[in-house]
């Protein structure tokens, strides 16, 4: 699994987790069934995309650090 | 020769979305499951009924709690009182004198989570006549298992209804339930201990798949590749611990 791929799948479980907390600790309100969906799938969607967008850098990064240094 | 047995396991991301989603569905469908389903018409449902009604919830106006932001505080561990006060009101070009009698039999409260009612109260008056004012009085004790598992802002549905279901007033407000120690109910403890847990996975990705990477491929056999107690020439494997340093 690249490093993307891996961040995107933390980065779906974060924004699921994010909109569940935020509803915890009284920011969101996720009463009625349609914004709560909403807001779940927003959720996802922006973690999907973060998630995989820092893996990928994060991929890069650790890749480029392997590699041996020329010059 | 003895095979080494290799055991597939899930990844530990499945894992995390397992527990996330079971997490949800704890919350939604265990409180669903003891509660009668319950249907809300959150409109005036006769024509022509008017009904000015006020509730207060431990003696504060629920009208003043329209929103999230504007949520009565409130632990889910206690019982709360509620007074429903109405009183009809005279219909367009009819005389002051000349109220509309009402059959209020039902109040009822249900707090809400995705559309789905997690706990219902309801008064019943069975011996209600028509009138033009009344008042009913309400202690709610929520159910214990919502103080253990739940915390945060829920929506409550307070509502005034006739005897054949019709609701004639009704008016939704919010409460911010406290769990125990911020964090005490189950549910945002196990969701802190998720997000923590993927925030570490997420910044340690690239190492893993970096890791990974660099692995010598598996031989089909089940053999080690150290059989031949060299590596191949050009690998990239880091050295083992205590092996290769000066």
């Amino acid at each position: 699994m690249s490093a993307g791929t891996s961040g995107a799948g933390c980065g779906l479980i974060l924004g699921l987790v994010g909109v569940l907390l935020a509803q915890q600790f009284g920011l969101l309100s996720l009463s009625t069934l349609i914004p709560a969906i909403e807001y779940l799938v927003i959720g996802v969607v922006v973690g999907l995309v973060l998630g995989g967008l820092v893996g990928w850098g994060l991929g890069r990064r650790a890749l480029a650090g392997s590699l041996p240094r020329s010059g | 020769m003895d095979r080494p047995i290799r055991v597939r396991r899930l990844p530990s991301r499945a894992w995390g979305a397992g527990i996330a989603v079971a997490c949800l569905l704890l919350t939604v469908l265990v409180p669903v499951a003891s509660a009668a389903p319950v249907r809300l018409e959150l409109s005036v449902a006769e024509s022509g009924s008017h009904i000015n009604g006020e509730v207060t919830w431990e003696g504060r106006n629920t009208a003043n709690a329209p929103s999230p932001s504007s949520a009565f505080g409130a632990s889910l561990s206690g019982s709360f009182d509620l007074v429903y006060t109405w009183d009809s009101v005279a219909s367009v070009g009819a005389s002051a004198n000349t109220l509309p009698l009402y059959t209020i039999s039902d109040a009822r409260l249900v707090m809400l989570y995705f559309g789905a009612s997690l706990s219902t109260r309801d008064i019943i008056e069975s011996n209600a006549l028509p009138a033009t004012s009344g008042r009913i009085f309400m202690n709610w004790t929520p159910p214990s298992i919502l103080h253990d598992l739940v915390a945060g802002t829920f929506e409550l549905s307070a509502s005034l209804l006739a005897p054949n279901g019709t609701t004639y007033w009704s008016e939704n407000f919010y409460i911010d339930a406290t769990a125990p120690y911020t964090v005490g109910a189950v549910i945002p403890a196990l969701l802190l201990l998720i997000a923590v847990y993927e925030v570490y996975a997420l910044a340690t990705s690239g190492r893993q798949a970096l890791t990974k990477l660099q692995k010598p491929p598996a031989s089909t056999d089940g053999k080690e590749s150290t059989d031949s107690g060299a590596e191949p020439e050009g690998s990239t494997s880091p050295p083992k611990d205590g092996e290769g340093g000066p």
